[in-house]
């Protein structure tokens, strides 16, 4: 009885630091948890304020690393063996199936929860500094939208690498819009595929692009990402709940958190937080963060696990530069740009309209300009800090919503809607059907 | 506090769930559609040589590897009767393959799908086959069900379409008797008055040296009743070419069903083909003068 006692005792996850001390140590003692606040405020941790994007994505990108890495010892990147390669992971590598498919799924889930969390990152306000001293929280926004861009480019490269017809032709439409890019268009394009065609010499720049410099960019950037959010205090609700302290009139405190012990004797941060480390407001990070942490881990990997026995990766024909896959489509995160660019292609009378021009160049390049610099064009207050649809951001947040949903609109008319030579069809009509051979 | 204990569950839950995901891939790994074709060939011989040649049956997944083809064919996983005496009589996929021509044609140097088409990386039956328009694979297993869906007079001898890729300069090939009548059709009928075959002829009509490897979407299907495939726009374009394209100059020849497969079968395998020299024919330029009479000489691999 004593026995079954202790061991559901043991399952029911029953320990608890004994003191403030024990909970603080617990986290930087901890290599792989160190760079955990030691207190974490209620807002921070719940999934109503942050949902937990940012955490879904970081997982996303370690199942990413895990079963490219098994990928990496199959697969071959040479347009004789990519296909052939490919075709062996899915019929006869043992759980090849499901590794490709987990690395596929997982790598269009990052791209989505990247996005969403960008969404919940402006909507929030949370680029916005707070009332701490020494934030750069429109920096960190800047980072997140390198990191997004990376994490597009990664899926974009990778989106090559199968060899098939769908992956050229994505990848020529992807490209080919480089084109339209005043003066520069053709060396971009010529730099990034080696030569003039989509052949060998693009396949290995694709596929070192892939498998090492965007990971070690992301991971870079991952880093400095979360070092930057320490540095500013934590997420940006954490202002709020600053804020409201403030409120009730409890002075402000000068407090050192990042030197060396206090002894290192030159600059150091000195950081005027308002403490928000009262009961009502914080707990400790050990265990309630980590144990949070876990079901973020566990139930991203469920989900793209789930996703992936559902969902089949595609592989069509073998790449065949000679036969244009129709429709050819680029990869469904730039089929909003691939519409754009259908739209924007027109006759006005005698003045023709470049669509690659438009929808390729000029307006993606005009969002992300103004993605990058919106923190510094944001003069709302203090008090829109960190929190979902500030009133005071009102406006600002319906034009980046109209704007994200004329981009989910586009993506969703591109990907579903658009059949072969790019006929507009209903979700319920039957596409043409395309002649075969036999 | 509730919404901690929430997250013990939680993390129970999608814990123990992921461990379920893990054991169903687990137990699908042990479960492909070959083990239970294996198993049945393995009880059929039991059945007919007895216990001791049963045991002679491999097990696991069997593929024929031809680098000089640059194929993989693992048809074998299922199709084990091929080379077993005293299979011929069985059903399929335990068949024992006709012999005559794989002495010609040794399985280890030629694989399967090179003459009969399918995809051979696939270890399941729908992948194989390749039958199936979903699938993207353009090289389905020439046999029934593509033939039935062609609603070709003889749908079994379709495969003949891919002795003609190694055979094409041969004026008559043995054992491919569509394949033959076609050719002696093109003689007979002087397609190359009008027409670039073999790159030779006229060009008034369409070069047809390499037609089989236009893309389907090159034609136009606006007249052509069945299936939406190129095989059959050559077949109801042979029957009578007018029907397909009004304005067209070439004539009716009022070719029968036999006529239509045969010929539709020959422009088919008119295409390019990258193949080691060691695997073409010696040229086999004259016809045998009487029909009756069988080939001078067989195709060397």
């Amino acid at each position: 009885m004593l026995v079954a006692k202790t061991i559901w005792k043991k399952l029911t996850w029953t320990w608890k630091p004994e003191s403030e001390f024990e909970a603080g140590d617990s986290i930087v003692r901890n290599l792989l948890l160190h760079w955990f606040p030691s207190k974490i405020t209620f807002d921070s941790m719940s999934f109503r304020y942050s949902l937990w994007l940012g955490t879904a994505s970081a997982v996303l990108f370690v199942i990413l690393t895990l079963t490219g890495v098994v990928l990496m010892f199959l697969y071959v990147p040479s347009v004789e063996r990519a296909y052939a390669s490919v075709k062996d992971i899915e019929y006869v590598v043992a759980f090849g199936w499901f590794m490709r498919g987990l690395h596929r799924i997982g790598a269009h889930l990052m791209v989505l929860i990247v996005f969403v969390h960008m969404i919940r990152v402006f909507l929030t306000g949370g680029y916005k500094n707070g009332v701490a001293a020494g934030q750069n929280r429109p920096l960190n926004w800047i980072i997140g939208v390198l990191l997004l861009l990376s994490t597009l480019l990664l899926s974009f490269t990778g989106y090559l690498l199968p060899w098939d017809q769908l992956a050229f032709w994505a990848i020529t439409v992807g490209t080919n819009i480089a084109l339209a890019a005043p003066l520069v268009g053709e060396q971009i394009r010529f730099l990034l595929l080696g030569g003039n065609e989509i052949a060998q010499s693009a396949l290995i720049r694709f596929y070192v692009l892939h498998c090492f410099v965007l990971p070690t960019a992301v991971l870079l950037l991952f880093a400095w990402h979360m070092w930057r959010i320490r540095k500013d205090g934590g997420l940006a609700c954490v202002d709020q709940a600053a804020l409201s302290q403030k409120k009730e009139k409890t002075e402000p405190v000068k407090s050192k958190t990042y030197s060396l012990l206090g002894i290192a004797g030159t600059r150091t941060v000195h950081v005027e937080t308002t403490l928000v480390d009262e009961d009502r407001y914080a707990t400790n990070s050990s265990p309630y963060l980590t144990r949070r942490l876990l079901v973020a881990i566990l139930a991203t990997t469920l989900i793209a696990a789930l996703m992936a026995i559902g969902i089949e990766a595609p592989l069509e024909e073998p790449a065949n530069p000679a036969v244009t896959s129709n429709p050819a489509k680029a990869p469904w995160y730039f089929l909003w740009l691939q519409e754009l660019v259908a739209d924007t292609t027109m006759r006005i009378g005698d003045i023709t309209i470049n669509g690659a021009l438009v929808g390729g160049i000029i307006i993606p390049g005009l969002l992300s300009g103004l993605l990058l610099l919106w923190p510094y064009l944001d003069r709302s207050p203090v008090s829109a800090t960190g929190v979902w649809f500030g009133p005071e951001r009102l406006r600002q947040n319906i034009v980046f919503l109209f704007i994200v949903l004329l981009i989910v609109i586009l993506t969703i008319v591109g990907t579903y809607m658009r059949g072969p030579y790019w006929v507009l069809y209903w979700p319920w009509e039957a596409w043409e059907l395309l002649p075969r051979h036999f | 506090m509730k919404s901690q204990n929430s997250d013990i569950g939680l993390a129970y839950l999608s814990g123990a769930l992921l461990l379920v995901v893990t054991g169903w891939v687990f137990w699908d790994y042990y479960r492909p559609e070959w083990k239970e074709y294996q198993a049945e060939f393995q009880a059929m011989i039991t059945e007919r040589f007895g216990e001791e040649r049963a045991q002679a049956v491999p097990t696991g997944l069997q593929q024929i590897w031809v680098p000089e083809l640059d194929r993989v064919d693992r048809c074998v996983t299922c199709h084990l009767g091929i080379e077993w005496e005293g299979m011929e009589d069985a059903p399929n996929p335990y068949r024992a393959h006709p012999p005559g021509i794989l002495a010609a044609h040794s399985l280890n140097q030629y694989g399967c799908t090179v003459c009969h088409g399918g995809q051979g990386f696939a270890t399941d039956l729908e992948g194989a086959h390749a039958t199936s328009s979903e699938l993207h694979w353009e090289d389905p297993l020439l046999y029934t069900e593509i033939g039935q869906s062609l609603q070709v007079e003889s749908p079994t001898r379709l495969l003949e379409i891919k002795c003609n890729i190694c055979h094409r300069y041969d004026a008559h090939t043995e054992g491919a008797e569509y394949i033959n009548y076609a050719k002696q059709l093109v003689e007979e009928q002087r397609c190359a008055l009008c027409h670039k075959i073999n790159g030779q002829g006229a060009l008034v009509g369409p070069d047809l040296t390499y037609v089989a490897d236009q893309s389907p979407e090159h034609y136009d299907y606006t007249n052509v009743p069945g299936k939406l495939a190129v095989f059959n726009w050559h077949m109801v374009h042979f029957r009578n070419p007018r029907d397909v394209v009004p304005e067209s100059v070439m004539p009716n020849f009022n070719f029968g069903p036999r006529e239509t497969q045969a010929l539709t079968m020959l422009v088919m395998s008119w295409k390019r083909a990258s193949l080691p020299a060691a695997y073409i024919p010696p040229p086999n330029l004259n016809p045998p003068a009487p029909p009756e009479e069988p080939a001078a000489e067989s195709a060397a691999p």
